[in-house]
């Protein structure tokens, strides 16, 4: 009979289950069956998808969700156990397997979400695959919001996603989270991951904006789920979470209604996120408890420079200066110098900066979408159309954003009609 | 739907449980079932029993949904609003229930 209700699941249900669920079924099954766990959990899904609205749904959905996975991986197990001769007494064990309790914080859901996020980075994979399988894994991503989200086509993604699980699978790795040096070293590449994870969401555009969007929340929640764990929280954990902060609370004010991106002098700052800075702001201090200071610290610190001025012209370019300063000595990074530069032309004048420019540029002579904009910054400021325009110009086939690219075509129209104007005059 | 993101997969969940419900606020629903997936296949008068799943057959039958309708013309334009019907793999078939003339 049909009991169609009013009742519905949380928002995101389906989303937060799968990476629940495969998290703490991976952590029995182990992470040679990858595989076979996101099938039954696919599976499992599709049945509710057919079912509850019909039947309604269940008083207990997570827990539902959980035994019907839980019990399409034994079946799958049992089939595989008459094709191959498959331990009898392993597949007696796996069948006690109790479901969590119904809380998204359960201890048992958040160490195996955080073994899972050390195998989605381990070091037998490649760096675009690691991004790809926590998007996935962690994230509860489809492909096509992947590759949506990445700028690659599903069939690369689907691709790079298998053969990850097959590496996997080969490499029989432990879920065990590791000790001590060993998981100082592995906690280098989470970092980075959750770095990129947040990044490649931060680069949105309009209309794919809600996939990006939870991309940074989803990095952002597995940040915080790295330093509630005593054995793993650090002050650079703590700094990598205050600056995601930091740039998530501009997520508003830096779209405009025609899908372009904003500058930080265009942005309108009252749409920057309070609540978000302050608790930006509270982990930052959070994370200076000691005098160790990583690049997450100072960049976190250049981002609350940003939020902490009133507006454009308030901005401390001095202290921000000093920042990337003592960036460059931890990282001497190309993107850190360029980025830099925006800072010197606050505080010492563009033409110095064009200097420095110049400088970098014959260290580094290969164009890049940021050195070329960073020219067409400083051309700006030093009010010379022509050369900014020819900046804009090599800028545009370096950029792989639709927001990114309309915003400098935008730019490049105006140059050419001032011109245009100019001409006729 | 193989391929669906859980967030897709929820999507439509929603939208067949809205679909549902209003046929059945606009007093259209009579009832309705989804059907498993696995069963039995008799054939050759009841010799040959063969299990589900049906591979050989090309249509799965997915459940089934009786609604009352004025006539034809009525039942096509609620069938039409179906969700399953954003997805170009499945079908729905529209039937009288047979009655005395």
């Amino acid at each position: 009979m049909v009991h169609p209700e009013s009742r519905k699941v949380v928002d995101n249900f389906f989303r937060q289950e799968y990476s629940k669920i495969a998290a703490v079924l991976v952590s029995y099954f182990g992470a040679g069956r990858i595989e076979l766990v996101e099938d039954a959990l696919q599976d499992s899904m599709l049945k509710a998808m057919r079912l509850w609205p019909y039947s309604g749904i269940p008083a207990k959905p997570s827990h539902w969700m959980f035994v019907a996975t839980k019990n399409r991986v034994l079946d799958k197990l049992r089939r595989e156990a008459r094709e191959t001769a498959f331990a009898a007494g392993e597949l007696a064990a796996l069948q006690t397997i109790e479901p969590p309790k119904d809380v998204l914080l359960d201890a048992e859901i958040r160490d195996s979400q955080l073994g899972m996020i050390f195998v989605c980075c381990h070091p037998a994979l490649s760096p675009e695959s690691r991004i790809m399988l926590s998007l996935k894994l962690l994230c509860g991503l489809g492909v096509t919001e992947i590759a949506r989200g990445l700028f690659k086509s599903e069939e690369a993604v689907a691709r790079a996603i298998s053969r990850a699980k097959v590496r996997l699978r080969h490499a029989a790795l432990s879920l065990e989270l590791p000790q001590g040096a060993e998981l100082r070293l592995r906690m280098q590449t989470v970092q980075t991951i959750l770095y990129l994870l947040f990044n490649e969401g931060y680069q949105a555009s309009r209309g794919e904006t809600i996939v990006k969007h939870d991309i940074c929340f989803e990095a952002m929640r597995l940040c915080k789920l790295l330093f509630s764990h005593p054995a793993i929280a650090s002050n650079e954990l703590r700094a990598l979470f205050a600056l995601m902060c930091l740039q998530a609370s501009r997520f508003e004010a830096r779209l405009e209604t025609a899908g372009g991106l904003l500058t930080l002098e265009q942005q309108d700052r009252r749409l920057w996120d309070a609540e978000l800075i302050s608790a930006g702001l509270y982990y930052l201090k959070e994370a200076t408890s000691t005098p160790a200071v990583s690049v997450y610290h100072l960049q976190a610190a250049i981002a609350s420079e940003h939020c902490l001025a009133a507006d454009f012209a308030a901005t401390n370019w001095r202290k921000i200066l000093f920042y990337y300063d003592s960036l460059l000595e931890l990282s001497p990074s190309l993107a850190i110098r360029l980025n830099r530069i925006i800072a010197v032309c606050h505080v010492e004048g563009a033409s110095s900066a064009l200097q420095e420019w110049r400088s970098i540029k014959r260290a580094n002579p290969q164009a890049s979408y940021l050195s070329e904009a960073a020219a067409a910054y400083l051309y700006k400021k030093l009010d010379e159309p022509q050369e900014e325009l020819k900046y804009l110009q090599s800028a545009l086939p370096l950029v792989h954003n639709n927001a990114e690219t309309r915003f400098l075509l935008q730019r490049c129209r105006q140059l050419q009609q001032n011109q245009a104007a100019k001409a006729a005059l | 739907m193989k391929g669906l993101a859980p967030q897709e997969m929820q999507a439509h969940m929603e939208k067949w449980s809205a679909w549902l419900a209003e046929l059945r606020s606009d007093g259209h629903l009579e009832t309705g079932m989804p059907l498993d997936r696995n069963g039995k296949v008799l054939r050759d008068g009841g010799a040959v029993v063969t299990d589900g799943p049906f591979t050989e057959i090309k249509e799965v039958v997915g459940g089934f949904i009786v609604i009352n309708a004025v006539d034809y013309e009525a039942a096509l334009a609620l069938a039409q609003t179906c969700p399953g019907l954003e997805f170009k793999s499945f079908v729905l078939e529209l039937r009288q229930v047979q009655t005395l003339p």
